[in-house]
């Protein structure tokens, strides 16, 4: 069961822990959690940038009329055995028609077949890092690789694979060979730019990097669990310490913590990385422009849309 | 889609039957599938004559092996018919650089435990070692190689393949020529059933065994979760009289 839990669960192998077999096997005989007043239309006529954390890694963003969703979590369950803590905060019937899906890595809590289904015929597009498209089944949909670096681009619409220190493996043993199967990505479409870092372990030269070329970032997605054991986690992993770094180092208006709390992911206890995070905010002096943590199944409006102005092209 | 069912006579008696699909469409892919071929020989095999008439057991056989046959077949024209246009392709396709490890040597070496039971003499505790010498993967991404020589992730082999396996067996078998060991080989499909197989599988299979001085031939169905690291397999040998039900627990990594 504990080696089940690595191959099938985990983003690492820190699951097999005392601690989270407990959080998993209790959460296998309880019901999620209810978002309260989940919206039902999330398209937003007021916004030029808007995002709604979904939970985990899961954001719906809009960036005037174009759609992009980023590691679909929707299921019940991660890897057949972890359920997840709260329920999806958008029913996936609810969604809009997707220009871009995005997958920044392998691992169940990411690429979750089960999820990538409930969207149907919603995408358009699914973009996978390098060598992910042999986890990919036949869809419907388009789907293609990105290399570090390179770019799709559609209408204006512009993603951009940009590196992240993570792994690259679903089963452990193709760690051999999955060896590039990782990455985050960049946003960009009529003069908004959003990071999103999926999941990753800091690395000061790849986010500067990032930062520089991508000079004008309104939005960072950054992950902030899970936290423990620290010694072990921190190479794949950052903490709301390595997250605000990161916000740093990419120079962006805005960041949102994602990644947390959705589903028993390690030891960590529920609510400590936000805590953490809004203690970090605190002694810092950050304020909520910068940084803003969201409850799952919410939706906020970054840039609003100005009455009578012309859209961006 | 055409579907062919040819007749293999010896001496005015089918032996076998072999079963062709032949997909043509506007697709690019033009689908060859050989859905099973199959010949029974299981009787010839074993020193009987194959004069006389015709026994249910092989016409039951023959049908078997038809169904596993069709049902490989419609998972095929599924996968091709239902799945993503290829000239939406872009400009990459990283072949995976798979290779043998020695972490997947080790886990070769896990056996399955199975139990044999005995017509006369209850359950019989055994074990199984599998190998795949190649796989051919009809559900997984069309843009990459459906093929794998021994080496076989866990999602390639349980959204929909086709594998020859080999399964060296620890039978304990003193009932059947005083014989501990047992050699399978196969042909072996599976066919996704939730998650693209990842949650749930299900396999059907038809091998040849050496058993002692005994051979013939088997059926095989299984179910599987844990992309297809767990599963459970239920075997039947109609030749091996002194045991024809094998129950095994199968457990697979790679």
């Amino acid at each position: 069961m504990l080696f089940l839990s690595v191959a099938l669960t985990s983003c690492n192998a820190i699951r097999v822990t005392n601690g989270a077999v407990y959080r998993t096997t209790v959460g296998m005989f309880s019901s999620p959690r209810e978002v309260p007043n989940r919206i039902t239309m999330p398209v937003r006529e007021d916004a030029r940038l808007a995002l709604l954390w979904i939970g985990h890694a899961t954001v719906l963003l809009q960036l005037d009329d174009r759609f992009v969703l980023t590691d679909p979590f929707l299921t019940t369950t991660a890897g057949m055995v972890t359920k997840r803590l709260v329920e999806p905060g958008i029913d996936p019937a609810n969604l809009p028609p997707l220009d871009v899906v995005l997958i920044s890595h392998m691992h169940v809590d990411h690429l979750s077949y089960g999820s990538l289904d409930l969207l149907e015929k919603r995408p358009k597009q699914l973009l996978v890092p390098e060598g992910g498209l042999v986890y990919i089944p036949n869809y419907k949909f388009a789907t293609d690789e990105l290399k570090t670096w390179e770019r799709w681009e559609s209408d204006g619409l512009r993603v951009t694979a940009v590196p992240v220190a993570h792994v690259g493996w679903r089963y452990g043993l193709d760690d051999a060979w999955m060896e590039k199967s990782y990455t985050g990505y960049v946003i960009e479409y009529n003069g908004m730019t959003v990071y999103f870092g999926g999941d990753t372990g800091y690395d000061s030269t790849m986010f500067k990097e990032t930062g520089k070329r991508f000079p004008h970032i309104d939005l960072a997605l950054l992950p902030v669990a899970p936290l423990h054991p620290r010694e072990f986690s921190k190479t794949r992993h950052t903490g709301p310490q390595e997250a605000l770094q990161i916000y740093r180092e990419l120079g962006a208006r805005t960041m949102v913590p994602i990644h947390f709390d959705t589903y028993p992911e390690s030891i960590d206890s529920l609510g400590e990385a936000p805590a953490t995070l809004r203690a970090l905010k605190a002694t810092q002096h950050l304020n909520d422009e910068q940084v803003f943590i969201m409850r799952i199944g919410e939706q906020r409006v970054l840039i609003p849309k100005q009455a009578g102005a012309p859209a961006i092209h | 889609m055409l579907a062919t069912v040819d007749r293999i006579a010896v001496d005015g008696r089918t032996v076998g039957c072999l079963v062709l699909y032949l997909l043509a469409t506007d697709h690019p892919l033009l689908i060859l599938s050989i859905g099973g071929a199959y010949v029974d020989c299981g009787e010839n095999l074993e020193g009987r004559n194959l004069e006389g008439p015709m026994k249910h057991g092989t016409l039951l056989r023959i049908c078997g092996c038809t169904l596993l046959a069709c049902c490989l077949g419609c998972c095929q024209a599924n996968a091709v018919l239902c799945g993503e246009d290829p000239s939406r392709a872009g400009p990459h396709a990283t072949e995976p650089e798979i290779r043998p490890t020695l972490l997947w040597g080790a886990a070769q070496l896990v056996p399955s435990p199975q139990w044999s039971l005995l017509t006369h003499d209850g359950l019989r505790f055994g074990l199984r070692w599998q190998v795949t010498p190649v796989l051919y993967s009809f559900g997984m991404n069309r843009k990459l190689s459906p093929w794998r020589w021994f080496v076989v992730e866990p999602f390639v082999r349980q959204v929909g393949s086709l594998e020859l396996f080999c399964s060296p067996e620890y039978v304990g078998m003193k009932e059947v020529d005083n014989a501990r060991w047992s050699f399978r080989t196969g042909l072996r499909g599976y066919v996704p059933i939730l998650e693209h197989g990842e949650y749930l599988s299900a396999s059907l299979a038809s091998s040849f065994f050496v058993l002692g001085g005994k051979r013939g031939i088997s059926y095989e169905a299984g179910v599987y979760f844990f992309a297809g690291i767990v599963g459970v397999q239920t075997t039947y040998s109609p030749s091996l009289s002194e045991a024809p039900w094998i129950f095994t627990l199968r457990l697979r990594y790679f």
